[in-house]
């Protein structure tokens, strides 16, 4: 019979890698956090041109309000978004929530992220499309 | 066999600590996603806008709290990913040195790069 080791390690079967839909939401979870880190040290370089005084930064920020970069930050923002709920999820595990109820946890935490980043889609879009920012 | 039992003890509070750094980030990452970006969209971001925002010590705080927090929990995950790869125990202290340098260079820059607009 199949038994399961109940302590919350790296080889115990309740670590969230173990189990069947965890264990490519545990792959996206890390490739989502090596996703926001890089744009996270980005982000911090950036502010940083601060440094140089305010209009070094007004310059540097220039570039990235456009279109294009409005676009790359919603992408972001379904990263973080990701990484948020699946983290919310891995948490629960941790504290013995859900455990046996993972699948629609995961997919009701992915909806809750969804609908978020619709909203998100949906006020971000008229500066896509082009209305000059005030 | 006594260092290794310490190196266990090490691991599972910098996991709890990871755990711990997570809820903070939703709470301080859902501030500041909000008011910097969602409340104000559609406004140019300038060095004079972000600096009367900063006015307030509070969000002050909250960017010092949030930069502390997401280094810590990102630097924590890229040593897990480092070590699942494949570091030998030997290598352990070295690489997680080496990240608390990062960390606390991070921080500098970005505690610096933060006072600027004040």
């Amino acid at each position: 019979m199949y038994r399961i080791r109940y302590s919350r390690t790296r080889d115990s079967d309740l670590w969230p890698a173990h189990q069947a839909v965890g264990a490519w939401a545990w792959m996206l979870h890390r490739i989502s956090g090596v996703v926001i880190a890089l744009y996270g040290v980005t982000h911090v370089v950036v502010i940083s041109y601060t440094l140089g005084g305010g209009q070094a930064f007004d310059r540097i920020m220039e570039l990235f309000q456009n279109p294009v970069f409005l676009s790359l930050e919603l992408l972001l923002l379904g990263a973080i978004l990701y990484h948020m709920l699946n983290g919310v999820r891995i948490i629960l595990f941790d504290l013995g929530v859900g455990v046996r109820r993972q699948k629609p946890l995961f997919w009701g935490l992915m909806g809750l992220g969804a609908v978020a980043l619709a909203l998100a889609i949906a006020v971000t879009m008229p500066f896509i499309q082009g209305r000059p920012l005030t | 066999m006594e260092a290794e039992k310490k190196m266990d003890q090490a691991g599972a509070w910098g996991w709890l600590a990871q755990r711990l750094a997570a809820a903070l980030i939703l709470v301080f990452l859902g501030i500041h996603l909000w008011v910097l970006h969602f409340a104000v969209i559609g406004e140019r971001i300038t060095f004079e806008r972000v600096g009367d925002r900063l006015a307030s010590p509070w969000f002050v705080a909250l960017d010092l709290a949030l930069l502390a927090t997401i280094l810590y929990h990102a630097l924590y995950g890229i040593r897990g990913i480092i070590i699942d790869i494949g570091l030998g125990p030997g290598a352990r202290a070295g690489l997680t040195w080496s990240l608390v340098l990062v960390g606390v260079a991070g921080f500098a820059l970005g505690f610096l790069a933060l006072v600027a607009f004040l």
